[in-house]
């Protein structure tokens, strides 16, 4: 059995202080980094000595701190980023709208109001159909209901445009945080082969993770190496161990020239289109404005156009014009520019430019006996306005149903975005009250950690004392 | 176990529910002072489509109130032109009831430039215009209809065709007549400047028998134009019609529109105060909380 002196006391009060220095220290760090998002708050994990024999029995040995733990939950982590890439997709798509929706907003220069003074301009010539006065008004209403569609149609085109040019940017930085993560992955490993947990880099990695789920939907996981795996939701991995793919952009001649998304492999092999399996996050949400939203919302305006361009030449060309200068009335004569297919149609809808040049080819007759006051025509084109020539749909209800669409989309993606808002506020609530810094939890260990740092402090000063009566009872 | 609240999170769910109200209040604000509950289609999607139908409707009466206005001016003056046509006849007729009573010899003869006024009264009142339209010459309308040619003999330049204009949703109003039924004897009736010739002839002819016979064609004459004068008040009363159709709709339209746009003021103004009252409480309640620690009670 053995025997213990004075410097076991003094022992046990010098690793009591030296633990309780290090839980000061890691409730100082806590606190330093309470305003740090991301940052995962760390303990200091207390155990105790193992206990010495002595003749009464086992005799405790004091303190240690056994480990600094992460109070990380991956769960609730990659419930984040989940919520993250939600968010970001809805705010993307909700920014892009809210961009386009002042295309079908002001009613003073849409399209709406354009094609009711564009048809009543047929109804006003109808009144005096050999006016010139009259007839250079139709041509006038015409012109401005070709640039209300055009204005739409380079609104829109514009707005894809910059959202195309804003993809590479978030490629090659969803590339260069995959390669950060990968070298985390690998600093990580190098520091925990050594001693303890890596816990700054870890949180350091996270973060990093959870901007590459900001940007494109991913699922993430660690493997047995404790290496985190980040895959995209299609499947294609962006880090792998100490490896990351690549994204990149490069013009799709298959689409307009817009940007395509190509992944390729943290070997350099196997390039693929993702462009159309990315969803999700900021890039995923920029995809589909682009090539959902805009797209269609191009193609129905187009529609629009080159129906509305199509009839009103039919009816135009079923026409007689003025008989002027002795020269006989004409027909066959179109009143836009023809049109011949669908695609760019809004873009390309121009009034005829003899017609500009010469208002007196206006077939507002009926007949070919050159009558000046013959208005049949000129109403059968007002009368167009209520026909249903596109798609079964008349005009102003196709473009009202334009309109209704895309306010649906809006609301949609205002509430979406509301939501998910709202769980993201939640999952980080809960992230916070897992992980986060709570400032009076800390401040209040800080004054129990003082405590015993006294306490441990009065332990060696009493120790010391005690020597020091020993060594004074041989003198 | 009770949930730990981090100064981090709360800090984020003041600011987030301040930034919610502040939004909150910002929308009536602009509800108030635009007048209108949604500026944009995404704030109400089936009642910015609404609006647009409803304006676009409001468009077309606009037209259409031009429209009948246009309508009426040409028939009141095809009204007033058949009117005068009437008083022509009527003095013709006296004319020719003077003459075909008289037995002196050269009587008739002497006055024929009588006769040859009525006609010029006739020729005028049937080239009669509205914005720079013969209104009597059909669809050819451009130059006038009527002229005596130098053989002395009537000619009618125009043709039949009937002007219509949109004036009401799906409803077309003719706003001319047919000269060529109303004033050239195309329904069997008196071709009436055929018939002031006769007489002029008759008297430049001094044949009593022959001013006798036109008579009787005057009085058809002017019995057909009392016709005339009542197919155009028709006609007028048609286009009226339409005017109260179109005043009406439109006054519903533009209820309709102040429905699903504009901003109850009443409403908006109670949800205003309550949202400052919200807001207000959010401000004092973070100006509260924010800062306050353990550390405030460790010094």
């Amino acid at each position: 059995m053995s025997v213990r002196g004075t410097f076991t006391t003094l022992s046990i009060g010098r690793n009591s202080l030296l633990a309780h220095r290090t839980a000061l220290d890691t409730v100082g760090h806590n606190l330093a980094n309470s305003g740090v998002e991301g940052y995962t708050r760390q303990r200091a994990n207390y155990n105790t000595l193992p206990p010495t024999g002595s003749a009464i029995g086992p005799l405790g040995g004091g303190v240690r701190i056994d480990s600094i733990q992460r109070m990380g939950q991956g769960l609730v982590e990659r419930r984040l980023d989940q919520d993250a890439s939600d968010q970001h997709e809805a705010q993307a798509r909700l920014n892009f709208l809210s961009q386009m929706e002042v295309v079908y907003t002001d009613e003073s220069w849409g399209v709406s109001s354009g094609m009711t003074a564009f048809f009543n301009s047929f109804r006003d010539l109808s009144r005096n159909p050999g006016s010139l006065v009259q007839r250079t008004e139709v041509l006038a209403r015409g012109e401005d209901l070709a640039r209300r569609f055009t204005s739409a149609a380079d609104r829109i085109e514009t707005l894809r445009s910059d959202l195309d040019a804003e993809l590479s940017a978030h490629a090659a930085e969803i590339t260069q945080l995959s390669s950060t993560v990968a070298d985390l992955n690998r600093e990580i490993l190098d520091v925990e082969s050594d001693v303890g947990v890596a816990n700054d880099l870890r949180d350091q990695r996270q973060r990093v993770v959870r901007r590459i789920a900001e940007l494109v939907q991913i699922r993430s996981h660690t493997d047995s190496q404790g290496h985190t795996i980040v895959q995209m939701s299609s499947g294609h991995t962006l880090v792998s161990g100490r490896r990351s793919g690549i994204l990149t952009t490069e013009a799709d001649p298959n689409n307009s020239g817009l940007a395509m998304i190509r992944y390729t492999d943290a070997d350099g092999t196997k390039p693929a289109d993702v462009t159309n399996s990315v969803i999700g996050g900021e890039l995923g949400g920029k995809l589909n404005a682009r090539d959902n939203i805009s797209g269609d919302a191009l193609d129905r305006l187009n529609q629009l156009a080159f129906s509305l361009v199509s009839e009103v030449n039919n009816q135009h060309q079923a026409g007689f014009s003025l008989a002027v200068g002795g020269n006989p009335p004409i027909n066959a004569q179109n009143f836009f520019t023809a049109i011949n297919v669908v695609n760019g149609a809004a873009q390309a809808i121009v009034v005829d430019p003899a017609m500009l040049a010469d208002p007196s080819l206006i077939a507002a007759s009926s007949t070919a006996n050159g009558s000046p006051g013959n208005n049949e025509n000129a109403l059968a084109l007002a009368a167009l306005e209520d026909a249903t020539i596109i798609n079964g749909s008349r005009p102003h209800d196709n473009w009202s149903d334009q309109v209704r669409q895309i306010g649906d989309q809006v609301a949609r993606a205002r509430r979406d975005s509301d939501n998910y808002d709202a769980r993201m506020e939640q999952s980080t609530a809960l992230r916070e009250a897992l992980s986060g810094v709570s400032v009076d939890e800390e401040l209040a260990e800080l004054v129990k950690v003082q405590t015993a740092f006294e306490a441990s402090a009065k332990v060696v000063t009493t120790a010391d004392e005690v020597l020091q009566i020993i060594l004074a009872m041989k003198r | 176990m009770v949930f730990r609240v981090t100064h981090s999170a709360s800090h984020m769910r003041r600011v987030s529910a301040m930034n919610r109200t502040l939004s909150g209040m910002d929308r009536v604000e602009r509800q108030l002072s635009s007048g209108r509950r949604f500026e944009r289609p995404g704030e109400d999607p089936e009642g910015a489509a609404r609006v647009l139908r409803i304006a676009r409707r409001q468009g077309d009466i606009a037209t259409y109130t031009e429209n009948v206005e246009a309508g009426r001016g040409m028939l009141s003056r095809a009204e007033s032109a058949v009117v005068g046509l009437s008083g022509v006849l009527n003095s013709a007729r006296s004319l020719a009831l003077k003459m075909s009573d008289s037995f002196y010899d050269g009587e008739r003869t002497g006055q024929v430039n009588l006769a040859e006024g009525l006609i010029d009264s006739a020729l005028d009142l049937l080239n009669t215009s509205y914005d720079d339209m013969f209104i009597f010459g059909g669809f050819a309308n451009a130059q006038p209809p009527y002229e005596i040619d130098n053989a002395g003999v009537p000619q009618y330049n125009g043709d039949d065709g009937l002007m219509q204009l949109d004036v009401s949703d799906g409803a077309r109003s003719q706003v001319t007549i047919d000269p060529q039924v109303q004033f050239n004897g195309d329904d069997g009736g008196e071709n009436l400047l055929d018939l002031l010739v006769d007489l002029r002839n008759a008297m430049e002819n001094d044949s009593q028998g022959d001013v006798a016979d036109t008579l009787n064609r005057f009085e058809s004459a002017v019995s057909r134009l009392s016709q005339t004068t009542s197919e155009i008040g028709t006609l007028y009363q048609r286009l009226e019609v339409h005017e109260s159709i179109n005043e009406v709709q439109d006054v519903e339209l533009e209820r309709l529109r102040s429905i699903v746009e504009d901003t109850d003021y009443a409403e908006a103004a109670a949800t205003m105060s309550l949202r400052q009252t919200a807001y207000q409480a959010s401000l004092a309640a973070t100006a509260r909380v924010q800062g306050m620690s353990l550390l405030n009670f460790m010094r």
